[in-house]
């Protein structure tokens, strides 16, 4: 049975790419264009990672992750923080919030699938 | 550009320089001069550099060889085998064939003897198939593989409530990787909370790719758990083939990709508080780096500084340069001569003055161009260790070589043309001199012969002594032997020390007396003859049944002397400064009737006519002068005319007209642009000598 | 769901759910507690139905053999189940080995 990630993003090229590539690898992969969308995809359904970008329309990404920990179903789940060079402040929040992995934009598809499979089984 | 010919030399010389660090350490842990625990990193680098750097040159014969040669000093480093009396003698026939392998390299000519190594790599094969419960390989042990990167987390308790999954990291590694040791390790407290981590895991990764890489596995876990990643042996061969560059040991660990920035940042915050401890130190408390990794790059660091020529560095020049460098010098000597000579005719008192300090730089210059050229004795020395060793060993003799004085210099191309006459004489007293355990036992002495290697400075002379506690020479059976080679006539009236002496004429040792040691074609004659040519001499003491001493007397160098210059008629002659005692003017009055020896102050002087001697055609001048000279004990006279004070002289091969004049060493061009003959004094002396008692 | 504990005749079978993981073990540990008050003859732990496996989840067993052993001998159930053998093959672990 294929893992599924969630993919929170308000850019669709990125959920476009990184899903690409997510799915190529066997995952299941489902998207969310911001942190309030993304939350009403946190539905009680098995989620094994989520991606999520950091600035973001109607609910930002730190926002996002600090609910989304709220949940029981996800209190656990593995959250990828997509920050930018030198925005340390903003990986710390997210660290802070509960997103304790991050990948640093721009990125190609390998480094995010390189950082998932650091994160979960594939 | 260096081209790969000059490379292959490079190694050639670096091998050959390893080579005797590895037998130098052998020996002296074989002699318990040192324990294994000493000398085993010292060992195991030589041939683990000599491996690596025959790889590179695809040498595969030496790296086939030395690769089993390592493999056993790596388990002897890992403590799971003993360095053993039998294993260290092994080690050290291992060394002899490498040295054989690498020497066939410059000359393809000698044989490598293949059965040899064959054998030597089956002897090995058996330390390698040593049974597994010898001592199993604990894994808890953090220490650094061959070539397996080792990796240690400690995972924090709050790693799964991170969504953190170390099987996820594992199975990441995979990828990079193959997996050759996984240890799961755990403790659970009484108060076991199944969302905390309590998992430790080790493992050991095959993996080209760098410190970075792997580290980077577990960036996400890096704040809450302890990671340590410890590069494999391989990465200490890499530190030794980095290019070279002024770099900070850190850096060059970095580099070598045996520490992660981040840990060397960590460091480095950590070293502003404790700033009593090194990078490195730190390092290897930090767990990022075993011990051997900082030692290889301290290494290269330290390498990296003789480049900037501080202090204590070594640093090699090529002999040829240095030639041509006191080559220049001696010009400068000569030049320097001449121009003192017309600068004193001028009358010009401040033009002497500033040029008298010129003369006292440049003879500081040739002091110090000279002493580039000096080496320590004891490399000769220790290869003389190995000679012991093994002929004692073959001749079944028991032999304790004493060496003394290893640290006394004396000119590098002397120690190149000493090697063979002092391997000779070696092996001639371990041969004739120092008798079998029996004989010895049934003569009363100890059963262990000794063999004593000294060297040491007396009166501007190296003196290097071989003395042995054997049999000592026979004195009349060597004269037996002469006359029945007809070297001597039965009626001829000798000393002592002329008989011994005997040993040197040509044509006197013989096959038959010859073990298969010792008769390499060499005899004593070729001994003598080759410390002539270093302007030596070499003396024979020995009592009968007690022993015997060569004494081998040599020139500090063998370029420039200072010098004392003479004239008989036109003809000018210089001396060595440092064998002159004194010069009187000679009294015909004080003359023994007509011998050739002279009164002074109540002791026997023999003196030598320098004009008869070399038959100079110009009657003798009204007033003569005689210097009297000493070498070793013995001291004798010489006549000449005139005395014309010291000066520096710049030695120079004679032309081969002069080669058979007796009492001549060499020549020099003197300032007035004349040529000057160079006396040799220990001949001459020796002339004075044997002809007085000859009458 | 957690772990549900079935007793047949003198064998206790503990029945892992879907989930083994850090999401369930606190659940699993919990109810596996009232084990302790229970004389236990033959224990059999099934792991067939697992379907999602990580490192929290394998502790937890790895707890359980080390508390229960010393008692009983262990059997296994599902070891084939692949979500379960993955992770044992990477970590090189044989549950049925007695710990050392």
């Amino acid at each position: 049975m294929s893992k599924t990630i969630l993919i929170v993003d308000d850019s669709i090229s990125i959920r476009q790419v990184v899903g690409m590539a997510l799915r190529g690898a066997g995952f299941e992969v489902i998207e969310g264009v911001d942190g309030k969308d993304a939350l009403t995809k946190c539905d009680g359904r098995k989620i094994h990672l989520v991606i999520s970008d950091v600035n973001m329309p109607n609910m930002d990404g730190i926002t996002f992750v600090t609910e989304l920990k709220k949940l029981a179903a996800y209190r656990f789940t593995p959250v990828i923080m997509l920050t930018t060079e030198g925005s340390d402040d903003k990986k710390a929040a997210g660290k802070a919030a509960g997103a304790k992995a991050w990948v640093v934009k721009p990125f190609k598809a390998e480094q995010m699938l390189d950082a998932v499979n650091k994160l979960i089984l594939p | 550009m260096m081209d790969m010919a000059q490379a292959e030399q490079i190694f050639i010389e670096e091998a050959q320089d390893l080579l005797q660090v590895m037998e130098t350490c052998l020996l002296d842990i074989e002699g318990g001069d040192a324990t294994p625990a000493d000398h085993i990193a010292a060992i195991f680098r030589a041939a683990h550099t000599i491996k690596g750097s025959a790889g590179l040159f695809g040498f595969n014969t030496v790296v086939g060889f030395t690769h089993s040669v390592e493999s056993v000093l790596d388990k002897v480093r890992d403590n799971k085998l003993q360095m053993d009396a039998l294993l260290v003698s092994l080690l050290l026939d291992c060394q002899q064939h490498m040295a054989q392998m690498i020497a066939a390299l410059s000359y393809p000519a000698l044989a490598v003897n293949a059965a040899q190594g064959t054998f030597l790599l089956e002897q090995l094969g058996t330390y390698l198939q040593a049974p597994k419960d010898l001592a199993p390989a604990p894994v808890a042990a953090q220490t650094a593989a061959a070539d397996a990167w080792s990796v240690d987390v400690a995972y924090g308790l709050d790693v799964f409530r991170d969504g953190m999954d170390p099987v996820s990291q594992l199975s990441y590694l995979t990828t990079l990787g193959t997996l050759e040791q996984v240890s799961l390790q755990y403790s659970f407290p009484a108060d076991f909370d199944p969302e905390s981590c309590y998992l430790h895991l080790q493992l050991q990764l095959k993996t080209g790719a760098g410190k970075q890489k792997i580290e980077d596995v577990f960036e996400f876990i890096q704040e809450s758990s302890q990671v340590q990643i410890k590069p494999p042996l391989t990465v200490v061969e890499q530190l030794e083939h980095t290019p070279l560059q002024p770099e900070k040991l850190g850096q060059l660990l970095v580099d070598a990709g045996a520490v992660t920035p981040r840990e060397l940042e960590q460091v480095l915050e950590l070293q502003k508080q404790q700033t009593h401890s090194s990078v490195g130190e730190l390092l290897v408390q930090q767990g990022a780096v075993p011990t051997a990794v900082v030692e290889a790059a301290v290494n290269r660091q330290a390498h990296q500084e003789h480049k900037r020529a501080s202090d204590f560095q070594v640093l090699k020049v090529e002999a040829r340069k240095l030639d041509h460098l006191i080559k220049l010098i001696g010009e400068m000597v000569t030049a320097g001569s001449a121009n003192e000579m017309l600068i004193s005719q001028t009358n010009n008192e401040q033009l002497q003055e500033a040029f008298s300090s010129i003369t006292h730089l440049i003879e500081q210059i040739r002091d110090g161009a000279l002493s580039l050229r000096m080496v320590q004795i004891g490399e000769s020395f220790s290869r003389l260790k190995r000679i012991v060793r093994d002929v004692s060993r073959e001749l079944g003799k028991d032999v304790e070589l004493d060496v003394v004085g290893a640290e006394t210099e004396l000119d590098k191309s002397m120690v190149e043309k000493l090697s063979d006459p002092l391997m000779h004489i070696v092996r001639n007293a371990l041969d004739h001199g120092i008798e079998p355990v029996d004989i010895r036992t049934y003569r009363g002495k100890p059963a262990q012969g000794r063999l004593k290697l000294s060297a040491y400075h007396e009166a501007g002379a190296v003196v290097i002594e071989i003395q042995d506690d054997g049999a000592g020479l026979d004195a009349s059976r060597i004269r037996a032997k002469a006359e029945e080679k007809g070297l001597i006539s039965s009626e001829q009236a000798l000393s002592q020390e002329d008989i011994y002496r005997l040993i040197f004429e040509p044509g006197f040792s013989t096959a038959a007396q010859v073990t298969n040691l010792s008769g390499r074609g060499v005899g004593m004659d070729v001994v003598k003859r080759n410390i002539e040519e270093l302007r030596g001499q070499i003396l024979i003491d020995s009592e009968l049944g007690k022993g015997a001493r060569f004494r081998i007397r040599l020139p500090l160098t063998l370029a420039i002397i200072d010098g004392f210059e003479v004239t008989v008629g036109d003809t000018h002659l210089v001396l060595p400064v440092n064998m002159i005692q004194e010069c009187l003017e000679f009294e015909h009055a004080e003359l023994v009737e007509d011998r050739n020896y002279l009164n002074l102050r109540g002791d026997v002087l023999p003196f030598v006519r320098l004009r008869q001697l070399f038959q100079l055609p110009q009657p003798p001048a009204s007033r003569e002068n005689i210097v009297v000279v000493q070498y070793g004990r013995s001291r004798a006279g010489l006549v000449v005319d005139t005395l014309n004070g010291e000066l520096q002289a710049v030695i120079k091969p004679l032309a081969p007209i002069f080669r058979s004049t007796h009492g001549i060493s060499g020549s020099t061009i003197l300032g007035s642009g004349d040529v000057g003959f160079i006396l040799d004094i220990p001949q001459l002396i020796e002339y004075a000598c044997s002809t007085e008692s000859a009458r | 769901m957690a772990v549900t504990i079935e007793r047949k005749a003198d064998f206790h079978i503990l029945v892992f759910s879907a989930e083994l993981s850090i999401f369930s073990v606190r659940d699993d540990f919990d109810s596996l507690k009232t084990l302790s008050q229970e004389a236990v003859s033959q224990l059999m732990i099934d792991l067939s139905h697992v379907q999602d496996f990580d490192s929290a989840g394998l502790q937890l067993l790895l707890y359980l053999r080390q508390q229960l052993q010393s008692e009983q001998p262990l059997r296994w159930l599902g070891l084939d189940n692949p979500v379960i053998s993955k992770v044992l093959a990477l970590f090189r672990l044989d549950l049925t080995a007695m710990e050392a």
